[in-house]
């Protein structure tokens, strides 16, 4: 199927509320690697965003690996959605535990939500937090000026 | 009579290890583990002897200032420097390297003339010199590899017809850990008349450096990869070559007397060592590399090279990975990728099992993109690495491997 832009996000959506849904649980499984292997089915079912589709402004510089961060807002329904892409597949994982958080969002809920708090949900593992956070925190800059804009 | 390398026996003077029985630590290209010798000679430093140095106004400065001088024939004697008075104390090789970059500028380099660099350099031995080369119009040529990631030797004499002034090149890749052929370069280097520059910061805990031997006109590197305390490094230079380097910084102590028409400079090395020095490191690094000289060298070399053989081993044997170092003439650095998963994956999944390593491009971006990668993983082995460690690194790696891309 080519790719459309209103296709791409809502079956994004669709995805970002699976992964929403499953997070409780996703916290409570006991083996990290279990964890991990659920986090990356997850990330399987977001659709690969094509190269020619996720624009250089989209670009979050600071991670390790190259991250893309696509904002839309739908003006009737006053909803944002977000489309994301990265080489590494945990980081995509994490964006969708991150995005889901907020993703279909009116403006109003977008102004007021603190998105630190959104990071705690990442602390899925023992060692997560301090490691890949830190890519995220740059994430967390570029929602930011969204949020404000 | 120097002690016979036992590796457990070497790894018990490092209480980092006794601190995190969990960890496997194969980082040690970005710093070493220290010696409980380190932390006593800084400790006993700060309790009994603190004082600044080279202000004799007491008697607890004069002996700060003598062990401080210690210290410098300490470091001398490790790298066989003719005189204490050629080693300038900096922050790191970093420093070293900004300081030889700005202290050549208009000495030695003028517009229009060309120095050399390697495709292997570390950002520190390319940026210190963009800074300020392009600014004074000196050209900045660079050796490539060859296809094999090899130095390209040939291309190196080619390069030096150009006769550049200075060539700067590291003793070993901190990405490929190849040990370059340095006597030969730098015997090539002076042909051309160019002043040479080695990079020591991965080469200092490799084997034992002999500066006269090698015969370069200067050699830096840091403390803290080579069992040292963090923030001290050294600056080794030839007195005819340090005599060239107009000073970095200004300040105390490096000078001889300073009016507001105009001030006049200390002598070498304390010309180039303005403001307080890092004291208690200084004294700690002449006294770990003291130590460090009365182990077993040749048998810490030799265990590990047979780490970095078996290492190279045990990952060639896994289909999945690729490795882009090879065990012959390395320093102990193992660099690998996975097909078709990001090396960030694959350390996260090994972060979680405790497994320490570098992942990334590791400060050599031009490096990466003359071999078309995005990244790499890095497991760099230091003296006290035990062949149990990389098989607990290997297993790691083998479940991270089984939940990125199970085989069928």
């Amino acid at each position: 199927m080519p790719f459309t832009l209103t296709n791409t996000i809502s079956t994004t959506a669709e995805a970002l509320q699976q992964v929403q849904q499953e997070l409780p649980v996703l916290a409570q499984q006991g083996h990290w690697q279990e964890r991990y292997r659920r986090l990356m089915q997850l990330a399987k079912q977001l659709p690969v965003i094509p190269e020619e589709h996720r624009p250089n402004s989209a670009l979050i510089e600071g991670c390790e690996s190259r991250a893309w961060l696509m904002h839309y807002h739908d003006g009737a329904s006053d909803q944002h959605y977000f489309l994301f892409e990265s080489d590494a597949r945990i980081v995509k994982a994490l964006l969708a535990v991150l995005l889901c958080q907020i993703n279909g969002i009116s403006t109003e809920e977008l102004k007021h939500t603190k998105l630190e708090q959104c990071l705690q949900r990442l602390h899925l593992t023992q060692h997560l937090s301090q490691s890949r956070a830190r890519g995220m925190t740059a994430v967390i800059q570029r929602l930011k000026k969204i949020q404000t804009s | 009579m120097p002690v016979i390398f036992n590796v457990e026996q070497f790894r018990r003077q490092f209480p980092f290890f006794a601190h995190n029985p969990d960890w496997v630590y194969l980082d040690n290209a970005a710093t070493s583990q220290k010696p409980q010798l380190m932390l006593d000679v800084l400790q006993q430093f700060y309790l009994e002897q603190n004082s600044n140095i080279h202000r004799g106004a007491h008697l607890l400065a004069d002996r700060a200032t003598s062990r401080f001088e210690q210290a410098r024939q300490q470091v001398a004697a490790f790298i066989q420097a003719a005189t204490a008075a050629n080693i300038v104390f900096t922050s790191g090789t970093t420093a070293a390297l900004n300081q030889l970059a700005f202290g050549l500028m208009g000495t030695v380099l003028q517009p229009g003339d060309h120095i050399l660099l390697t495709a292997l350099e570390h950002h520190a031995n390319i940026v210190s010199w963009q800074l300020h080369c392009q600014a004074h119009g000196v050209a900045i040529d660079v050796v490539p590899l060859t296809a094999e990631r090899q130095l390209d030797l040939a291309a190196y004499q080619q390069l030096l017809k150009r006769s550049p002034k200075v060539v700067s090149f590291c003793h070993v890749s901190n990405v490929l850990g190849q040990v370059l052929p340095v006597q030969q370069m730098v015997t090539l280097a002076q042909q051309a008349g160019a002043l040479t520059v080695i990079d020591g910061a991965q080469g200092i805990s490799y084997q034992p450096v002999d500066v006269q031997q090698m015969d370069c006109d200067f050699y830096v590197f840091s403390g803290h990869k080579v069992y040292g305390p963090t923030g001290i490094g050294v600056l080794y230079g030839k007195t005819t070559a340090l005599e060239l380097l107009r000073p970095l910084l200004g300040g105390g102590e490096m000078i001889q007397k300073v009016a507001f028409s105009g001030s006049t400079f200390a002598n070498l090395p304390q010309r180039l060592e303005a403001g307080t020095a890092a004291i208690a490191e200084a004294i700690a690094l002449g006294e770990v590399l003291l130590w460090l000289s009365q182990q077993d060298r040749a048998g810490m070399q030799q265990h590990k090279a047979e780490l970095t053989q078996y290492a190279h081993q045990q990952l060639a044997a896994i289909p999945q990975i690729e490795l882009f170092t090879t065990a012959s003439h390395n320093a102990g650095i193992i660099t690998f990728g996975v097909h078709g998963e990001h090396p960030s994956d694959v350390a996260t999944l090994l972060n979680e099992q405790c497994i320490a390593l570098r992942s990334g491009q590791h400060c050599a971006m031009p490096l990466f993109e003359s071999m078309a990668l995005q990244g790499a993983l890095r497991w760099s082995l230091a003296a006290y690495t035990t062949q149990q460690e990389l098989d607990i690194a290997i297993k790691a790696l083998t479940n991270a491997l089984e939940l990125l891309c199970p085989l069928p």
